[in-house]
């Protein structure tokens, strides 16, 4: 026992080494549900009130640009109003409510990238909905505390999307390959399906979070020299991620509903 | 000692808020947190300075919501140190040394200490972070980084650190 004591005691500065790149390679390389998401409501609590502060400071200097935006989102709003009210049912099959919020932390280098956004389950926010922006889609809303939600990005290496090519209806995903947060990998698209570059990718809402429509991004590239039946497509994200403010959070009213059906389908 | 606290808190919020969200021409990202970890005096074997790196590191992952990250970077990078500093300065210099600056060390020998942490700093970041290791665009980002850290560093320990090294070391 003398003799492991001193040998402990000998090699404590090792052992210390040891014993912590332990800890941190843990947190690094766990999947572990449970510690994720202690780890990320106790970040969403702690460093979501002192970034809604910093947020707070920054957005004076934001403002003209910020109105900008808006005004553009605006007259783009009217735009399709008009056009929706020609569908006299419109009000009726309302299925789409909009929770707007503030993005109070934001990444964008890493392989996977998180949004902080300023509002939480007091506002309505739920684990599953869907983020959109005027200039498309933002990502899914992973956790949430009581007043802020912490929402996983479209530039998140581990985010499939569901989407259509739209000129061509061909469903297909949508996936970030963690390298240039401008470019998205448009996947699954078979070889014999006419596509373009220029085409536009939309949601599908299959996946049941986002309204059918939205605009993911545009075809840049098209690769077909690949060993697989799929094509190899880039495309260009119509979100600019390196300025982004606003969102919308996407609460979709008959979720509940379809996934009910569809869960009472598969076990019969 | 109290303008070495209250240095280490500038440099950690300017970090934590600000520069932690920054990407500068996408390849340039500065960690003032690299001025902590390279200049503080050195100790034979000390368990402090790695608990130390650990902690700076877990805050900043948790302002940083990367779990791990900066904790495991920043405690390999003071190990490296630890071990590098001996190789460079020497064990009997470096005992009389209070801050690894530019002005006690000599630009030719804190070339030689600061380029390899600093390099060793962003590459593991980038391993952490990122999928792509070998590509192009990372290694562009290790590369640039690197060099506009050191120089960073090295701005600022000739705007904030004054000589104080005894002239026999000279």
């Amino acid at each position: 026992m003398r003799n492991l004591i001193k040998l402990i005691s000998l090699y404590n500065y090792s052992i210390t080494f040891y014993l912590l790149l332990l800890i941190s390679s843990y947190f690094l390389i766990t999947e572990n549900f449970v510690l994720k998401t202690k780890y990320f409501n106790s970040s969403n609590y702690i460093a979501g009130s002192v970034f809604s502060a910093q947020s707070r400071v920054s957005e004076y200097f934001l403002l003209k640009k910020k109105n900008t935006l808006l005004e553009a989102e605006n007259k783009k709003l009217k735009e399709s109003l008009t056009n929706i009210r020609s569908i006299n049912n419109f009000i009726e099959n309302k299925q789409y409510n909009f929770i707007d919020a503030e993005i109070i932390n934001n990444s964008v280098r890493k392989k996977n990238n998180y949004i902080t956004i300023n509002k939480g389950t007091k506002h309505g926010i739920k684990k599953g909905m869907g983020v959109i922006s005027n200039l498309g889609i933002v990502g899914k809303v992973k956790y949430v505390s009581d007043n802020f939600a912490t929402i996983i990005s479209l530039l998140n290496n581990s985010y499939f999307v569901s989407s259509l090519v739209k000129n061509s209806n061909t469903l297909s995903s949508v996936n970030w390959n963690g390298n240039d947060p401008k470019i998205l990998n448009l996947l699954y698209v078979p070889k014999h399906i006419d596509i373009q570059k220029g085409d536009s990718v939309i949601t599908s809402s299959f996946d049941t979070i986002f309204p059918k429509g939205i605009l993911i991004g545009e075809i840049v590239s098209i690769n077909k020299d690949t060993n697989s039946n799929f094509y190899d497509i880039d495309i260009m994200s119509s979100q600019n991620f390196y300025n982004l403010s606003m969102v919308y959070v996407v609460d979709n009213i008959l979720y509940q509903e379809k996934k009910a059906l569809e869960s009472d389908t598969d076990e019969k | 000692m109290k303008n070495n606290i209250l240095l280490f808190g500038i440099l950690f919020l300017l970090q934590v808020f600000v520069l932690n969200k920054v990407l500068f021409y996408q390849y340039i990202i500065l960690s003032p947190i690299l001025i902590i970890l390279l200049l503080y005096k050195y100790q034979k074997n000390s368990k402090e300075s790695l608990f130390f790196s650990f902690l700076i590191g877990f805050l900043i992952d948790i302002f940083n919501d990367s779990l791990g990250v900066y904790a495991l970077t920043c405690l390999i990078i003071v190990y490296f140190r630890n071990f590098w500093v001996l190789k460079i300065v020497g064990e009997e210099k470096t005992e009389e040394i209070n801050t690894m600056t530019v002005h006690e060390l000599g630009i030719l020998q804190n070339t030689l200490y600061a380029i390899p942490i600093i390099v060793l700093f962003f590459s593991l970041l980038s391993l952490f972070e990122s999928d792509l290791f070998f590509s192009i665009n990372n290694l562009l980002f290790i590369i640039i980084s690197s060099f506009i850290n050191y120089i960073f560093i090295l701005l600022f320990q000739y705007l904030f650190f004054d000589y104080t090294i005894r002239d026999e070391w000279r």
